[in-house]
């Protein structure tokens, strides 16, 4: 070996020495919620001390969701599995906080009864923050986005706005914003009628628009997108426009009396924001401009 | 006789049949197996896939709107915590029941992940396949199977995820089984088919390969034999050639070596065939040598071995024979051979040489025996025995006709040739007219060389033509010379067969006779008869063009050959010398008299001078004048001798009778032509 060449090799293994110095340093004031490097998202203590005693004692949670809404949460090709931006958020707040978040699949029109009644710990599964709900529980606000009308390829029903919907039947899942939504806009309509089919899943609703029982499903813009987009599906469904209305913000449905697990949800959620990662898993999912700048609770 | 047909060995024939039939066998049957398991794997995907779609239809129109019926009450992680409410169950049963009475279903079972039956057409709930089922472990990992079952019947057993609602979750694995036997009837009947179809397909196509591959090994086999049997046979005659007959003696001889056996080796020679080729053309050549070939065949034994050499040569070997056994046998032969044949109309019998070398007497290799019976052959050619038992070195022998040519070539240069003449005289006055010129050979070793031993030697090479050509020249310069001295003698000179084939001859004649200032008519060229039938066409042209100059035509030999008379026709003959064996008998055989008065008569006829030659007494002498011949030559009147030594005086005839001449000198003569 020459002397060049000696010298060469002495220079590179000091930049490796070098840098394995600086990352070392780096990991260890590596921020909770942020991706370490073997790619966990790092627990936060303090959180989870503050976790209630229950919780930390069990070791998990368990968020209420109907997996009807891709892409924010649906079942895999398994039919077992569930899948979406919302099981990795659970997740990706579930590591910060130093336990499972486990998603069980529910009823979303009674999902809030279930967790009043103790059966489960909150709700994730795209649920609007509405005022009305705020009366049963809090909310933990980790997206923002508007409503879309979906409606068949082509658009039969001429359907272009809320004001369209007059005279035809809409579907939308049962107890969702959608449904209160639809019944406002069927006040305004007069003389002529609007008839509401409101169904156990989103799924349902779209099996009515594909078999023409419906003009129009109501639902949130991401899901209505990805519908309208992907391959096996964008023959058949397409926006009625591109317009979003009454935009508003999902939150996780944590009961009122639990006022320990809304604030560590809400802390987690702020360290993964803080840490670039909230922001990566939306990209994940192609979900970026749905994205909410800081973590709050009931919007404030 | 032993004349084997050449056959390739029958088993490499039919190896390279067998082999042919073999291979071509295994890409006919790799495809018909190929094909056959294609088709009978796809009639199973179809079924299964039949199936899988069968089971779609009953899943999505049967069991989902059955558990969906209470809307929500389904949505649940797993059918087997929850159960069915009795309203799905009935819901079910009333959905799956028509279609298992009509047997459009065999069975159907709702299943929960665990394997729990949850539902069962008929209600038992013990059955169902084992969890551990590798399909039942695919179908509640999301994935749908199906399986040709064969029982009793066949039938297609389908696992697939039990898809509760248009969400997609799968609540549990659906089992269903589907009667198969009717559709795998109506498959195995097409299989059947396809393989009557190709495999009827493919068996002809394998008979036909099996034919060309038959057809082409004959063919081959056919080619090879023929191409060997010609290698080794003779095309005119079918008999062996020189090489076969090469090979096979070398293995009989070395059997005969081995086992102590004894036998001959014959070499044969027809006589005069190159007459016969000359004469009748090549075309009763080639008839007379199969005639000839017929003839020794039906003189042979069964062991004895024929072949021909070429031209007019034929071998034989006979083994097991004594001397005087080979000789009786050939004796035999040369009596069929000599029976009469017609060619070409023209009646002849054949003459043949035979020389016969024994084994182990004279030799033990076939290179020996052959030229052993090839010297004793010539000896039989020269002498008066045709059939003649090598006896030693003593014979001169073609093989020295090399040497002789050699030698005789030296002779022309070194001078060592001289000239005798033969007086000819007029009849009855006895006037000499002309002389015969006749080559001798001063050999300065052996001293004066007959005729006989070098002619043949010349004649066979082309040797002839400058030997001609020096007799022709030196006769007219002695000519000069007895003309100097007050003698106005003709010369005759013989002229062979070849000579008249070479272009230029008449024009060297011409040219001599201008050199030697010589009259055209004082020079006689004489020629034998067969030499007029060789190369017609030029041989006339020639003749003609001598003619011309004003020279003399003289037939030699007449009556010996195989002339025919129309060949004389259109001829400008001077002169016909009648055969000495005619002339020599005229003293006491009527015949041979009529035939000279015939031919002088002809000669006449001809406006030709006819010519008597071999007179030895007076009395033929005599006979010839009353006979009215021309001219005569003989012994009687004189010998060859140089010209100096030639008595110019008129003959008389003597009036005792002088014997002068023996049948030996008479026969050496005879080959000074």
């Amino acid at each position: 070996m020459t002397r060049l060449r000696r010298a060469v090799a002495v220079t590179g293994a000091a930049l490796v020495l070098a840098a394995g110095g600086c990352s070392s340093v780096e990991t260890e004031i590596t921020p909770a919620g942020a991706v370490n490097e073997i790619g966990i998202v790092a627990k936060d203590a303090e959180l989870y001390a503050a976790l209630p005693e229950g919780v930390r004692t069990k070791g998990f949670i368990r968020l209420v969701t109907d997996a009807s809404y891709a892409p924010m949460e649906y079942f895999s090709a398994d039919g077992r599995t569930i899948i979406g931006f919302e099981p990795d958020l659970a997740a990706a707040l579930g590591q910060v906080l130093g336990i499972r978040v486990e998603l069980v699949v529910g009823v979303f029109s009674t999902a809030i009864d279930e967790v009043d009644a103790g059966n489960y710990d909150g709700v994730l599964s795209s649920m609007t923050d509405t005022p009305e709900r705020r009366e049963r529980a809090d909310f933990v606000n980790y997206f923002s986005t508007g409503t879309s009308i979906l409606v068949q390829r082509g658009n039969p029903g001429a359907i272009e706005e809320l004001g369209d919907l007059c005279g035809h039947a809409v579907a939308t899942e049962a107890g969702t914003y959608q449904e209160e939504m639809l019944k406002r806009v069927r006040a305004t309509c007069g003389t002529t009628t609007l008839s509401i089919h409101s169904l156990p899943t989103n799924a349902d609703a779209l099996v009515e628009l594909r078999t023409g029982r419906v003009a129009a499903v109501l639902q949130d813009y991401p899901p209505a997108s990805y519908i309208a987009t992907d391959a096996k599906t964008s023959a058949f469904f397409q926006l009625a426009s591109d317009k979003q209305y009454e935009p508003g913000l999902f939150g996780i449905a944590v009961d009122k009396d639990n006022a320990a697990l809304r604030d560590c949800l809400r802390g987690a959620l702020q360290r993964l924001i803080d840490s670039g990662t909230y922001t990566d898993l939306l990209a994940r999912w192609e979900l970026s401009a749905s994205a909410v700048t800081k973590a709050t609770v009931n919007g404030r | 006789m032993w004349i084997r047909r050449a056959r390739p060995r029958a088993g490499s024939t039919s190896r390279l049949f067998v082999t042919y039939a073999v291979a071509s066998l295994v890409p006919v049957v790799a495809l018909g197996a190929l094909v056959l398991q294609d088709y009978r794997r796809d009639a199973a995907e179809q079924g299964r896939m039949q199936g899988l779609s069968q089971a779609d239809v009953i899943a999505q129109m049967v069991v989902a709107p059955a558990l969906d019926s209470s809307g929500s009450q389904n949505l649940g992680v797993d059918l087997s915590r929850r159960g069915l409410s009795a309203e799905q169950y009935d819901m079910l049963r009333e959905s799956t029941g028509l279609a298992v009475y009509r047997g459009s279903v065999q069975h159907l079972r709702l299943r929960g992940f665990t394997g729990r039956v949850i539902f069962s057409d008929d209600g038992t709930t013990s059955v169902g396949v084992p969890v551990s089922d590798p399909d039942f472990r695919a179908a509640a990992a999301g994935e749908s199977r199906a399986t040709v079952i064969t029982g009793q019947t066949q039938t297609i057993r389908v696992l697939k995820p039990l898809l509760a609602g248009a969400t997609g979750q799968s609540v549990g694995v659906l089992e269903v089984y589907l009667p198969y036997q009717a559709i795998a009837d109506r498959r195995d009947q097409l299989v059947m088919r396809t393989v009557k179809r190709i495999g009827g397909g493919l068996v002809a196509l394998y008979l036909v390969l099996a034919l060309l591959a038959w057809w082409t090994t004959r063919s081959l086999r056919r080619y090879a034999a023929d191409q060997r049997h010609h290698a080794l046979h003779d095309a005119l005659t079918g008999l062996p050639n020189r090489v076969a007959y090469r090979a096979w003696a070398e293995q009989r001889l070395e059997q005969a070596r081995r086992d102590g056996e004894h036998g001959a080796v014959v070499l044969v020679d027809l006589n005069r065939f190159k007459e016969v080729n000359d004469t009748l053309g090549h075309h009763a050549g080639d008839d007379l040598l199969c005639q000839v070939s017929e003839r020794f065949r039906a003189g042979l034994g069964p062991r004895d071995i024929l072949a021909r050499l070429g031209g007019d040569e034929f071998a034989l070997l006979l083994p097991g024979r004594s001397g005087p056994e080979a000789v009786a046998l050939l004796e035999d032969i040369r009596e069929r051979l000599g029976a009469e044949m017609v060619l070409d109309g023209v009646p002849l019998s054949i003459e043949a040489s035979f020389g016969i070398a024994l084994y182990p007497e004279h030799g033990s290799g076939v290179h020996d025996l052959k030229q052993h019976a090839d010297m004793a052959m010539y000896q039989a050619k020269r002498g008066t025995a045709d059939i003649v038992v090598y006896s030693g070195d003593n014979a001169a022998h073609p093989h020295q006709w090399l040497k002789v040519q050699a030698e005789l070539r030296h002779a022309l240069e070194r001078d060592e040739l001289v000239l005798h003449y033969q007086p000819k005289v007029s009849l009855p006055d006895g006037e000499v007219e002309g002389l015969e010129a006749l080559v001798r050979w001063q050999h300065p070793e052996r001293g004066m060389v007959p005729p006989g031993d070098f002619l043949p030697a010349a004649e066979h090479s082309g040797l002839i033509v400058p030997l001609t050509e020096w007799v022709l020249r030196r006769a007219l310069t002695d000519q000069l010379g007895w003309t100097a001295a007050g003698q106005s003698w003709a010369v005759s000179v013989n002229v062979s067969a070849r000579n008249l084939e070479v272009a230029g001859f008449p024009a060297l004649v011409a040219r001599l006779l201008a050199e030697t200032g010589t009259p055209a008519h004082r020079l006689v060229l004489e020629v034998t008869e067969t030499a007029l039938a060789g190369d017609v066409a030029t041989v006339e042209r020639v003749i003609a063009e001598v003619a011309a100059l004003g020279v003399g035509l003289s037939i030699d030999d007449f009556g010996a050959g195989f002339t025919s008379l129309s060949q004389l026709r259109g001829k400008p003959v001077a002169e016909i010398k009648i055969d000495r064996q005619f002339v020599k008998d005229v003293a006491h055989d009527p015949q041979s008299r009529a035939i000279v008065r015939s031919v002088i008569e002809l000669a006449h006829g001809l406006g030709s001078r006819a010519t008597a030659e071999g007179i030895e007494t007076a009395e033929i002498y005599r006979w010839l004048i009353e006979a009215g011949c021309d001219e005569a030559q003989g012994y009687l009147i004189g010998r060859p001798v140089p010209w100096p030594q030639i008595d110019a005086r008129r003959f008389a005839v003597p009036e005792e009778e002088i014997v002068t001449a023996s049948q030996n000198v008479t026969a050496t003569e005879g080959m000074s032509r």
